[in-house]
């Protein structure tokens, strides 16, 4: 790598099912101004922007033109990114090769969605090939209560073990101001009263439809060195595209998954990732989505995270916090989803998430986004100092 | 009095046409379905994986894959009880975004040379207490004059009998 980035500044809106008291670019507008504010920069010193957000679900073409004026980039080099579920992740990678490449010093990522515009399970649904597979398309949920049966099938993880993931979350989400569902939680039974959407997934296993954006700031080594909060280092980061046309339960079911953390854990010499790495965001839509991919990334044996889960190994306070912030299934506004983990590790990293800050030493911290049934993005970022 | 501030919204519906060319690996694949029940995949060349559906590359070791009928089998139309999915919340039909409200189940099947595929369980088949995993499966096509050469020109998969 040429020159290494640095995370200079995040900013997120509140989320919620509906902003109808803002449009799109007011949305992004909020998310831009709280990230300058965070990196202490004014918007002429922006030198590119990345901005992006799910094709189809708000129904505008050329999203990005009509976001120029709401993000500050007018007479400045923008790009769309748009990389379904991924789309954050991929803003996210796409704004540190900006800087990696040497071409821009300063770079911004806007990632937003307005969900209750359009029609998500329409859009969701155009995902799959129309003359093959597009009749049978379940949606999100259809495919999570696939990962739940063969997680269960697989692993003899009890019916519960969904719900503790749930409640974990629930209690992460009510220590951070930013998290949309705020699900007031005490037991496990009490989860389990959410009626079933297809069995064994539940309605409190899946993530809502939110609305809101999230912006960060890249800047060069040089630059982030000069500003004054403390950077969050950006060591790695990959995608990984799975083959298209399967079925899950075949043998390229978490393919891409495994394929992007180890490639990421190897050529950064992490070992014992669980050690190695100090909080991870993950991006996933389910709860049992979480307990299979925790697995699929190296962080345990198959089969042992749900017993981890058991454990309490998971929590904010815990020995491995797995997304402190409450995760994607507290919440979603899909096109920042994946960009929100990047910005919640990097405020881990700083010390900087309040109410919700990981109690171990934070040293390493793991993002990923994922999305069209089989193409994860993951990053690797290193707090200032270690 | 204290006037609430109006939120203003407005809506429209947009509805478009599309129309999408199978080319001539899934248009031969959906043909043949339609005019002789026939349920093809095809064999790399490169690296003998079966591909289904039929498609121009091999998605493994990119290999040029034969048009038809070079490679190209028929699959008996048999094969085993994977896993089902009772979908009981109403869902959009994306063929034509009408709500379904009925409960309705996806299989998945393992077919011939272990090939895996989703569809329906038939409605004989909906009593869901008696599925088990490994039951054998059999393919059911829709009557000739209902094919319109989709994947759905097979009615559905049902349970057979040993």
């Amino acid at each position: 790598m040429a020159i290494r980035p640095a995370i200079v500044g995040v900013g997120q809106t509140y989320h919620r099912s509906k902003r109808p008291d803002v449009n799109i670019g007011e949305l992004c507008t909020e998310a831009v101004r709280a990230a300058l504010e965070d990196a202490k920069l004014p918007p002429e010193k922006i030198g590119a922007f990345v901005v992006g957000n799910m094709e189809l679900f708000e129904g505008r073409y050329m999203q990005d033109m009509w976001q120029t004026d709401f993000v500050g980039a007018v007479g400045k080099p923008l790009i769309r990114v748009t990389t379904g579920g991924t789309t954050g992740g991929t803003l996210a990678s796409v704004a540190f090769e900006h800087v990696a490449s040497g071409m821009f010093d300063l770079v911004m990522a806007v990632g937003f969605e307005k969900q209750s515009e359009g029609d998500t399970r329409a859009g969701l649904k155009t995902v799959a090939d129309p003359l093959w597979n597009r009749w049978q398309t379940t949606g999100a949920i259809g495919y999570f209560a696939r990962v739940a049966t063969f997680y269960i099938k697989e692993t003899g993880a009890p019916e519960d073990a969904g719900s503790r993931v749930r409640l974990r979350l629930a209690r992460h989400a009510a220590r951070n101001p930013h998290a949309h569902l705020r699900m007031d939680l005490e037991s496990v039974d009490q989860v389990m009263k959410f009626p079933y959407l297809i069995p064994p997934l539940r309605q409190s296993d899946m993530c809502p439809a939110s609305e809101g954006a999230c912006a960060i700031i890249v800047a060069s080594e040089e630059t982030a060195r000069k500003l004054p909060r403390k950077p969050v280092w950006v060591d790695d980061w990959t995608s990984v595209h799975k083959e298209m046309v399967y079925v899950r339960g075949g043998r390229h079911s978490t393919a891409d998954l495994e394929m992007a953390a180890d490639r990421l854990f190897r050529r950064n010499g992490i070992r014992e990732p669980m050690k190695d790495i100090s909080v991870a965001e993950i991006y996933a839509p389910a709860t049992w989505a979480e307990l299979e991919w925790l697995e699929a990334y190296g962080f345990c044996e198959k089969g042992d995270a749900w017993k981890l889960e058991e454990k309490g190994q998971f929590h904010f306070d815990g020995p491995f916090p797995v997304n402190p912030s409450g995760g994607v299934v507290c919440t979603n506004p899909i096109g920042a989803t994946g960009l929100i983990r990047v910005a919640e590790c990097a405020l881990q990293l700083r010390g900087d998430a309040g109410e919700h800050q990981i109690t171990r030493k934070p040293t390493r911290g793991f993002s990923t986004a994922w999305g069209g049934s089989g193409w994860t993005v993951a990053h690797l970022l290193s707090a200032d100092g270690l | 009095m204290e006037e609430r501030e109006e939120r203003l919204s407005q809506e429209r519906i947009m509805e478009i046409r599309y129309r999408w060319s199978a080319g001539p690996y899934l248009g031969r694949f959906l043909a043949e379905l339609r005019d002789k029940g026939k349920f093809y995949v095809v064999r790399c060349p490169g690296c003998e994986r079966f591909l289904l559906p039929p498609r121009i590359v091999c998605s493994t070791c990119y290999t040029r894959i034969p048009e038809y009928p070079d490679g190209w089998i028929a699959l008996s139309g048999r094969g085993i009880l994977l896993d089902w999915q009772r979908v009981i919340y109403p869902q959009m039909d994306p063929e034509t975004g009408e709500v379904r409200d009925e409960p309705f189940l996806h299989g998945t099947f393992r077919l011939d040379h272990d090939l895996l595929f989703v569809h329906y369980l038939g409605p004989a088949d909906l009593d869901e207490g008696r599925l088990q995993e490994g039951m054998k499966v059999e393919m059911v096509m829709k009557p000739q004059e209902q094919r319109e050469g989709k994947v759905t020109d097979i009615h559905y998969f049902r349970i057979v009998e040993d």
